[in-house]
């Protein structure tokens, strides 16, 4: 019923010469066409060198058949509107069984025409029919008038002078047929069904049936999509903090197990709680990766109940998963333990903390879980980045740097334990004349506390990275320094930029020793 | 601390040998029991210790099979080196570490420096957390996933009498280790701007800046504090190491060097120019606390 039109993308080509090609063997073929190329002679069926013969100024894109398909799914859905009933019928055409819905948007005509403007508002060339049978419907909409409407029992007398290519038949039928002069479905009619039957095998006799409804056609409407949502509505409303815990457990519970049967796991979980006096109440939880289990989806929300306000009670509970990804089988109860052999976090491991980092994940937001990742880089703050934890563990830690590996950052310089999150310049006083090259502070005051440098090691020179615009090390090479204050407390001190004499230097601290 | 029951339990048990055997034998059987019933949910796992590779220390914190720093507990670090000292023991440990890290603080953790400490940055999941009570509640939950191997939580004070003992029964729970570090670096970061008066050396400010008196149910006590090396290196890195409590331990206090290419303890002499601070409470040997 719809004459498709692939790559809906605005308007500007609508009225322009335009093919859509596809490959059959070797051969680049038309495969649709729009108005302005048809009327210009470039019919679907033609090779592109024909068509191109035909309107040099044609102007062609490849067929893209997945996302035609996805198209005429999502119109499909869209069909829902009109009629529970919809099935797929081929690449380009849709059934609507609209038995008994006519008459909610008016008759049959009102609904046919109704449906068959919005598409054709949406930008799809579109035409319709409406008849007693599917194999009618199909030749009306295909070779009869557009937008027909066959009156019940009319549909054998309006086929007849259709062409038998309305009839749903292999081109090689076709052919046989119109050299017997059999070109319109009246002249089937009068043949004898036993001749028609030996002659073209049961084809013709059964689409010919189809068409006239004497063989029942049924058609399949597409699977319903459930969306994973349970609810439960309660008869007293429910106010007790516990009442409402368990209720949310045997949610959890049928939802879970409908997961199990799609294979699925949530990402994301909806929790609202219909009040009595018409408010609604929402909790929401994200996991780090798909999960099923009603135990830990159970402890993520715990925490969060208690914001619930109840006040004179809910009267209905409902739990929806929004986000929802594949989970194989996995057998889930089993107690993971971290075995000796276990070198650093390994599989188990990570298996065993999703739910902690869960459980964090939610209280403290899961860009707040973090995992740290080597960079390859000289300057201090660039050697690692962390990560969110809950993403870490699609860029496995394995691929970056395999297990057992030493650790990226070269282990014969010291590095602190902390680094101070931008460094903080120190007043320092030097026994040396300000500039002379090569000397630590003799003293330094950070945040008001006096440190006495006893001993110092470096300098260790760090050049800025000259490919990035980094502002921090606008001013040039950097001059490390481990210094020791009297007590045994050991900080990280940086000259900037060159050293002129008679200039004073500016010391900064940027680490801490442990 | 018990200092005055100390002499008390000694003097009494001295008796009991006096008396003869047997008593001496019910006593034991009794502290036996007492431990027993005192480590209700104990599980095999938490029979282990995380060794310090120092004969001298480890015999004082365990009299068991194992010598060491008990698995499955609580332990408090305060001091300068006290986040390092959890980085090394929880390194010296399998499994992924949890560790909650203060995110409103100046300085941050920095893991090319944890690898010195035998860390690696691969088995950390840092948890950062805006308040203390987000950082005891994210150890509580730490502590109760078998998966850890260690957790650690930063502390700018002293986590009070009930908050460690919810973590202490958690770690107890699950076999996993748990630290609670209260850095001497952190406080002064936090506190550092806001000091007025004048301006004080660093051993007077930071020699306040340890709580230990509070009263905690962590298994054991440490400050772990600045010492000067003695070979005038700043690469290395001592510390004076003072163990003020341990449930069935001792106490004591000793200058330790790390070296962080062997990743091992040596006990270092003092600094040859002296003037290291006195340990804050002398060596008193073995005691035992029923």
């Amino acid at each position: 019923m719809i004459r498709r039109q692939s790559h809906h993308q605005g308007d500007a080509w609508w009225d322009k010469a335009l093919a859509v090609t596809s490959e059959t063997g070797n051969r680049v073929v038309v495969s649709a066409v729009t108005r302005a190329a048809e009327l210009a002679g470039v019919t679907p069926g033609m090779t592109l060198a024909d068509a191109r013969a035909v309107l040099p100024e044609l102007f062609t894109l490849p067929a893209d058949e997945r996302a035609d398909a996805a198209m005429i799914e999502r119109l499909a859905r869209w069909c829902g509107a009109y009629t529970p009933w919809v099935s797929l019928d081929g690449p380009d055409g849709l059934w609507l069984d609209v038995t008994g819905c006519a008459h909610l948007r008016g008759g049959e005509e009102a609904l046919l025409n109704d449906l068959l403007e919005r598409l054709s508002g949406y930008g799809f060339t579109v035409r319709g029919a409406l008849a007693d049978t599917p194999g009618g419907a199909w030749a009306f909409a295909r070779c009869g008038e557009d937008r027909q409407v066959i009156p019940p029992g009319g549909t054998r007398a309006a086929l007849a002078p259709l062409p038998v290519a309305a009839l749903r038949l292999e081109a090689e039928t076709l052919s046989k047929l119109s050299r017997l002069g059999l070109r319109r479905i009246g002249d089937l009619y009068g043949l004898s069904r036993i001749s028609l039957a030996n002659r073209f095998r049961l084809d013709v006799v059964h689409r010919l049936d189809q068409a006239l409804g004497s063989t029942a056609e049924p058609i399949t409407p597409r699977a319903h999509e459930r969306p994973y949502r349970v609810r439960m509505a309660f008869p007293e409303p429910l106010v007790q903090a516990d009442d409402i815990a368990e209720a949310l457990k045997l949610l959890l519970q049928k939802l879970c197990v409908r997961l199990r049967q799609a294979q699925y796991g949530c990402r994301r979980l909806a929790f609202e709680c219909h009040r009595v006096d018409g408010d609604t109440q929402r909790l929401e939880i994200g996991t780090a990766r798909p999960l099923r289990d009603p135990k830990q989806l159970a402890r993520l929300f715990a925490e969060h109940l208690g914001q619930l306000d109840a006040a004179f009670g809910f009267e209905a509970l409902v739990l929806s998963a929004s986000g929802v990804e594949p989970l194989g089988a996995l057998q889930e109860a089993i107690p993971v333990e971290v075995s000796d052999q276990d070198a650093s976090g390994g599989v188990s491991g990570e298996n065993g903390t999703a739910p902690l980092i869960d459980l964090l994940g939610n209280r403290l937001g899961f860009e707040q879980i973090r995992k740290l990742q080597p960079v390859a880089s000289y300057l201090p703050e660039r050697a690692y980045r962390s990560v969110s934890a809950a993403q870490s563990d699609s860029l496995s830690d394995s691929a970056l740097a395999p297990e057992g590996a030493a650790a990226p950052w070269p282990a014969r310089v010291l590095r602190p334990a902390r680094l101070l999150r931008r460094p903080e310049a120190v007043e320092t006083l030097s026994l040396l004349p300000p500039g002379e090259p090569g000397t630590p502070p003799a003293l330094f005051v950070w945040r008001r506390v006096r440190h006495k440098v006893r001993a110092a090691e470096g300098p260790e020179r760090l050049s800025p990275e000259w490919w990035r615009n980094d502002p921090a090390w606008a001013k040039g090479a950097r001059d490390y320094w481990r210094v020791e204050d009297e007590a045994g407390r050991r900080f990280w001190l940086y000259r900037e930029g060159p050293l002129r004499s008679g200039r004073p230097v500016t010391w900064f601290l940027h680490g801490l020793f442990a | 601390m018990f200092p005055s029951k100390g002499p008390g339990r000694a003097s009494r048990n001295v008796a009991g040998n006096g008396a003869g055997d047997e008593t001496a034998k019910k006593l034991t059987a009794l502290r036996e029991e007492l431990r027993k019933i005192e480590r209700g949910g104990w599980s095999g796992k938490t029979g282990k210790s995380i060794a310090l590779g120092l004969p001298e220390v480890d015999r004082l914190l365990s009299d068991e099979a194992s010598p060491g720093l008990r698995q499955g507990c609580l332990h408090e670090f305060a001091g300068e080196g006290a986040e390092a000292f959890a980085a090394i023991l929880s390194g010296r440990l399998q499994g992924p570490v949890l560790w909650c890290a203060d995110a409103l603080a100046g300085s941050e953790l920095y893991p090319p420096g944890l690898a010195a400490f035998g860390l690696d940055y691969r088995r950390l999941i840092v948890a950062r957390c805006r308040k203390p009570q987000e950082i005891l509640a994210a150890m509580e939950d730490g502590l109760r996933c078998r998966a850890l191997a260690a957790v650690v939580g930063e502390l700018s004070t002293a986590a009070d009498l009930t908050a460690s003992r919810r973590l202490q029964l958690a770690a107890e729970s699950s076999g996993v280790t748990g630290f609670l570090v209260q850095s001497a670096w952190r406080d002064q970061i936090v506190k550092g701007p806001f000091s007025r008066g004048r301006k004080r050396t660093g051993a007077e400010r930071f020699g306040q800046a340890l709580q230990i008196k509070a009263p905690s149910a962590a298994f054991s006590r440490w400050s772990v504090g600045a010492a000067k090396n003695r070979d005038r290196a700043a690469s290395s890195m001592t510390w004076r190491l003072s163990l003020h409590r341990c449930r069935n331990g001792g106490s004591g206090a000793w200058t330790v060097k790390w070296d962080a290419k062997a990743y091992r303890f040596s006990l270092a002499a003092e600094a040859a120019d002296g003037q290291i601070d006195p340990p804050a409470e002398p060596s008193s040997g073995r005691r035992l606390v029923g």
